[in-house]
């Protein structure tokens, strides 16, 4: 394997969504080559770092008033589902 | 505690952010949020045969998502939400392989994913932010798994390239920095002299 072939499939590695034979490809590639174990783990840093920038971007903080008022409007819509059940069952 | 309290209610977190990373503002989100939880409620018989009751639930969302009456559908297709609008103009220019930048912070990351178009940067969302496999993505989009692919390689790229371009441009600004500061002490020097 070459090192710019390494490139197209770092992600799909890192992924763990590579056939076997693949897989074998690029961990013998990466034994030999310090550059690409350097891309691969620059890769694995840059995912760590898009998971907490999504976790952690403002607008995904749920604020407590909508949690609740959800709950609450699910729980009217599930006690609802049961009443008109209910009624189903007994026409049948 | 009913069944869906049990099964759904633990993803509501999960759900609302990435409800929040594909709809424009926080009412858009919210409204994503509670109609996805609203049908997954009336088709809590459907759960039964699912290993992972987040993946339905991000099934469900999509679902909803793609309704004609959605109002956040008319959110620009190809819209980024940074502004940079043409995704074919930016393939385009990264056609090499970027390495990737090791020196970036999460807000600047944060930023070259708003800058990614809708359908590049919800692929990249589902499979390294949400842990969906390509072929769970590939359901919840409704797309085959050779697409999926393709669109994470476009994706990735590009989030690269546009974190390169980044750090590059911080480089420069830094390199101008002390070019300016340079000056200004030698000017101050001369003017003593």
């Amino acid at each position: 394997m070459q090192c710019c072939e390494f490139r197209e499939v770092a992600c799909s590695f890192l992924d763990d969504e590579l056939l076997v034979e693949t897989n074998h490809e690029v961990i013998r590639h990466l034994e030999t080559c310090a550059d690409c174990r350097r891309e691969l783990t620059a890769r694995q840093e840059l995912r760590l770092k898009l998971r907490a920038a999504v976790a952690h971007a403002p607008e995904v903080i749920m604020s407590k008033e909508f949690a609740e008022r959800l709950r609450t409007h699910l729980r009217a819509r599930a006690r609802w589902r049961r009443f008109f059940g209910g009624l189903i069952k007994l026409n049948l | 505690m009913t069944a869906f309290e049990a099964e759904a209610m633990p993803h509501l977190k999960r759900l609302f952010r990435l409800a929040a990373w594909l709809t424009p503002d926080r009412i858009g989100a919210e409204e994503l949020v509670q109609e996805t939880l609203v049908l997954a409620l009336a088709s809590i018989k459907q759960l039964e045969g699912e290993s992972d009751a987040c993946v339905w639930l991000i099934r469900i969302m999509y679902q909803v998502k793609g309704k004609p009456s959605a109002r956040w559908r008319s959110w620009g297709k190809h819209r980024a939400i940074g502004g940079i609008s043409d995704d074919r103009k930016i393939t385009a220019v990264v056609s090499f392989e970027p390495r990737t930048p090791q020196d970036v912070t999460e807000e600047e990351v944060s930023g070259a994913l708003r800058c990614l178009p809708p359908e590049l940067r919800e692929v990249i969302l589902l499979s390294n932010v949400e842990d969906l496999s390509y072929k769970e993505a590939a359901d919840v989009l409704g797309i085959t798994v050779g697409v999926v692919m393709m669109r994470l390689a476009r994706g990735r790229k590009m989030l690269r390239a546009n974190l390169r371009a980044t750090v590059d441009r911080r480089g420069n600004a830094s390199d101008e920095r002390i070019a300016r500061a340079f000056t200004a002490e030698r000017g101050g020097t001369n003017a003593v002299l």
